[in-house]
């Protein structure tokens, strides 16, 4: 099971994902938390970052006094399993009624609705 | 084992009488020593009673030594002797370092059980210990525990901390407490007060997640100054020496004190960082965090922000009153830190060593009781003292059994009983492990059997050191005997790597006269100075003749050394050397010779004007310097005379360079002596006129005379053959023919002042020439001579004596013949000395052209 982050774990999570390169370095993160208008210190990113490595979302590699991270989570495969804990805690499960709510609430633009429908149609077809 | 519980007693004792006086002292004191000193200061007590070693003496050691062998006395521990002959060809296993020891693997197979229950009380006694120890590691394990479900409890209840704002709070205050360690944070609801777990992973737990800030910063610089300052392992100490000394109620005292002066300490800590001015902010910031109430009685292991109301009053208390503390403080301070490590060094605990030394009422009844030590499934009975080695042989411990020597045994001069005898013969093993065993001695005349060991049979014994022992007179008037130092009957036993080193005085004599005399052909100089010294007088006298006769200084100097003191031999060398002007030998004899002795020789030899030896006993005597002012002396007595002498005559001589005559300035001064030994010859430029002194055979001045015109003239070729002639033409003299001299090179670094030193030995005849051709560096005066072997050297032959001029060279060139009628054909020593001063650098040649050789 993916474990929720915390609004700071995730910000980290973020810089780590957009990272293109295949690893991702500790002074990296700190420029990535500081140009998203949110600087830390070294020791509170360092205690972050270990906590997400408990959590399982990163490893980490030492090599002399670099650490190289490295993301075991995908930004995909967390936002899938948030969405699904969403949809379990507020819409029982229903997927339909999230649907639904988007739609109704306005929470959607036309191209977004266009687009939405042609997956709808897509997975119609695959089944 | 009870040796350990003793010692742990004593510590406990030794460390409850600091602790009274430190809870005494720090009432008295409370405020005005710093918190800090307050809390460490309880190290010392930890140590104390924590540490076994102590100085050699100390206050209490006598004290325990008192109660331990009154305690001896009263109940005396069971021995338990592992059975003699023990079943089987393997004896049984062995236990056991001391005499108080016990199996440690229980009654089982222990004696003890059958023997009487009356053992059960000492047995209790004998465990009490094991009691000791179950109870310390129960505590312990209990402790451990519980603190592991508490960390466990807290960190199910937590959620960490996800605030960057907290986070970097915590960040900065470690950075400015220069803590290198990431601290992890977490809020629990369940904990009242902050607190922080974990050794190496610090955790701060926070009972809320907001917190004020303010109130923040004054929580977390505490937590972190407690992890800084490693007040876990400092509360895990105290708490493993509680569960040691469980059993002292002030031991337990002490935690409680040592947990507040923590607080303590820490506050103080804290508004040292923050500064006093914050002090009732960080009052206030404690209040608060007890308003909170929680769930969990957290007093162990975890060090938190506050523990109880009352000891929050007095952290309130003492931060309100908290000061800079004064200088006389700080040094008072500093004086009772020095006079409480000391008390805990000197007061003590009980030494084992210390204990050992108690004559211990059951060894001193006993001392044959044997250890013994178990190596390679073999089991030897350790043997230390003569008593023990004695008890080998009543068959005490059994004759089949394995004996290993563990010390050097010097056996009394009783009468040595062989262990082994026909009836009971020694059938076990003997390693002498390479001690030694002294001073065995038997005298009985009757003995038959006279040995260490009398009968053995398939027996080992080996690595035995047998030295002084006296045997010799045993068994004289026994018919049938049977002696060997080792091993007197041996059937079918082994008996190997023995040593035997008997009396010195059963060595046969060697014969000392033989065997110098190897020594002295061998050239073994301290093999020669040994056998020396074992030599009767008379030998030791022919000896030192044959030496002095051959010559043989090396020889002769170390046996004088031999020599007895004050004997006559010295004396009669010494005259003899004196008389043959042996200096060398002389000298050497000198070096034995009393003070008193000495300045009898120096007496003669200034009485016989003899200067070398002279030179050599102010020398010997220390008194070097006197010798040199009376040389001084001499010479200037000699000088006065010469100038009384030379005035007689009518020549004035103002120095040695400057001679008047009749109211004129001498240039050209000339004085030859009888044999032309000795020649003084002084051209002064500015002088006008010049003269010679002409003296009769007695060497008396007859007559000052006007020198010629071809007398001068004849002079001055004579000198400028010396100084214009070189190596070269040398060879070619007048007569034309040729000379093929021998030239004796001379080249020396230093001569010193007065130093007359042989260049060589020659023998001259009619006709032979000799040349001169020396010069020294420095110096002012240099005399170049021969002297005849066999006469004094002060009567010299073809001598020159050169004195330097000012700013000239320092040159003695000559060339003499050898002939009548000044000279004759003999044997001669030449010699070069330095007369005025020391002198430096001499180099040069002289020549001797023999007239047979030449063509």
């Amino acid at each position: 099971m993916v474990q929720r982050l915390s609004d700071a774990e995730l910000e980290i999570m973020k810089i780590v994902w957009g990272d293109r390169s295949e690893v991702t370095l500790f002074p990296y993160i700190m420029d990535g938390l500081a140009a998203r208008g949110k600087p830390c210190q070294k020791n509170t990113l360092i205690v972050l970052l270990s906590r997400l490595m408990n959590k399982g979302f990163l490893s980490a590699k030492k090599i002399g006094r670099r650490n190289e991270y490295t993301a075991l989570v995908s930004e995909k495969q967390y936002q899938t399993a948030q969405t699904r804990s969403f949809l379990d805690k507020i819409y029982e499960g229903s997927a339909k009624g999230l649907v639904s709510d988007l739609i109704m609430g306005d929470l959607l633009t036309d191209e977004e609705y266009e687009e939405l429908k042609g997956l709808l149609e897509k997975g119609m077809e695959r089944t | 084992m009870n040796t350990v519980l003793k010692v742990f007693l004593s510590m406990s004792f030794s460390g409850s009488l600091l602790i009274l006086v430190l809870l005494l002292g720090k009432r008295s004191l409370n405020d005005k020593i710093s918190r800090q000193w307050q809390y460490y200061i309880w190290l010392i007590v930890i140590l104390r009673l924590l540490l076994p070693f102590g100085p050699e003496t100390t206050l209490l050691g006598e004290a325990y030594q008192a109660v331990d062998r009154s305690i001896a006395q009263v109940s005396p521990l069971p021995q338990q002797r592992p059975a003699p002959n023990a079943p089987g060809s393997v004896p049984a296993p062995v236990v056991g370092i001391g005499p108080d020891d016990e199996e440690a693997d229980g009654p089982a197979d222990d004696p003890v059980t059958s023997r009487p229950s009356q053992d059960v009380g000492t047995l209790l006694i004998d465990h009490i210990w094991l009691v000791w120890l179950v109870v310390a590691l129960g505590m312990l394990i209990r402790k451990v525990t519980i603190y592991q479900g508490f960390v466990r409890y807290i960190k199910a209840g937590s959620t960490p901390v996800s605030d960057i704002e907290v986070l970097d709070q915590i960040s900065i205050l470690a950075q400015q407490l220069s803590i290198k360690k990431p601290i992890e944070s977490c809020v629990d609801p369940l904990v009242s007060s902050p607190l922080l777990i974990g050794f190496f992973h610090p955790c701060i737990v926070l009972p809320s997640a907001d917190i004020p800030k303010k109130d923040l910063r004054y929580i977390v610089l505490h937590e972190l100054t407690h992890y800084k300052r490693r007040d876990m392992f400092y509360k895990w100490l105290v708490q493993i020496t509680v569960c040691l000394h469980w059993f002292d109620p002030l031991v337990h005292l002490m935690s409680r004190e040592i947990a507040r002066d923590c607080e303590f300490s820490c506050d103080e800590a804290v508004l040292a960082q923050v500064g006093i001015g914050h002090a009732r902010d960080y009052g206030n910031t404690l209040l608060d965090a007890m308003a909170a109430v929680g769930r969990y009685k957290e007093d162990l292991g975890a060090v938190t922000l506050s523990e109880n109301k009352q000891l929050l009053k007095e952290r309130l208390g003492a931060i309100m009153r908290s000061e800079k503390r004064s200088k006389a403080i700080q040094l008072l301070t500093g004086v009772l830190t020095l006079c409480i490590v000391f008390s805990a060094a000197f007061v003590g605990i009980y030494s084992v060593a210390a204990a050992t030394d108690v004559p211990d009422p059951i060894k001193a009844d006993d001392p044959s009781e044997m250890e013994t030590l178990d190596l390679k499934g073999t089991s030897y009975y350790l043997v230390c003292n003569e008593t023990q080695l004695r008890a080998i042989g009543t068959g005490e411990y059994g004759m089949d059994q394995n004996y290993m020597q563990q010390a050097d045994i010097r056996l009394s001069a009783d009468e040595w009983i062989p262990i082994g005898t026909w009836d009971d013969p020694f059938t076990g093993s003997y390693n002498g492990n390479g001690f030694e065993i002294t001073g065995l001695t038997m005298t009985d005349p009757d003995a038959e059997i006279i040995g260490l060991f009398g009968v053995a049979k398939n027996a080992h014994i080996y690595n035995i050191t047998l030295r002084d022992h006296d045997i010799a007179s045993a068994g004289k008037n026994a018919a049938n005997k049977s002696v060997g130092a080792i091993l007197a009957i041996g059937q079918g036993s082994r008996s190997y790597d023995n040593f035997v080193y008997p009396k010195e005085a059963a060595v046969s004599i060697e014969d000392h006269p033989s065997e110098i005399n190897r020594y002295y052909q061998a050239d073994s100089l301290p093999l020669f100075e040994i056998a020396f010294s074992r030599l009767d007088v008379d030998t030791q006298k022919e000896w030192l003749e044959r030496l002095y006769a051959d010559g043989d200084f090396a020889f002769f100097s170390v046996a004088v050394r031999r020599l007895d003191e004050d004997t006559p031999l010295i004396a009669d060398l010494a005259e003899k050397a004196y008389a043959d002007e042996e200096m060398a030998f002389f000298s050497t004899l000198a070096d034995c010779m009393e003070e008193a002795e000495l300045e009898l020789w120096l007496d003669r030899a200034l009485e016989d004007g003899d200067w070398a030896f002279g030179s050599i006993l102010f020398d010997k005597l220390d008194r070097s310097e006197e010798f040199d002012e009376l040389e001084e002396k001499q010479q200037k007595e000699w000088a006065e005379a010469q100038t009384a002498e030379y005035e007689k005559a009518g020549v004035t001589m103002v120095d040695e360079k400057t001679y008047y005559y009749q109211g004129q300035l001498v240039n050209i001064f000339l004085d030859i002596r009888k044999e032309g030994s000795f020649y003084t010859l002084n051209m002064n430029p500015k002088g006008t006129v010049d003269i010679k002194i002409v003296r009769d055979e007695n060497d008396e001045i007859v007559d000052v005379r006007y020198m010629t015109e071809a007398e001068v003239t004849e002079l001055l070729e004579a000198m400028s053959d010396d100084e214009d002639r070189d190596d070269d033409d040398r060879q070619e003299a007048e007569e034309g023919k040729i000379w093929h001299p021998e030239v004796v090179p001379v080249d020396l670094n230093a001569v010193a002042a007065g130093e007359a030193i042989l260049l060589g030995e020659y023998d001259l005849s009619d006709g032979d020439r000799i040349w001169f051709n020396i010069s020294a560096e420095t110096g002012s005066r240099m005399k170049v001579f021969f002297a005849k072997k066999d006469e004094q050297k002060d009567v010299v032959y073809w001598s020159v004596n050169s004195v330097r001029q000012p700013g000239g060279s320092l040159d003695c060139m000559a060339d003499f013949t050898v002939g009548p009628p000044a000279t004759s054909s003999g044997t001669y020593k030449l010699y070069l000395q330095a007369l005025d001063g020391a002198l430096g650098n001499v180099k040069g040649s002289i020549s001797i052209g023999s007239a047979a050789d030449a063509s």
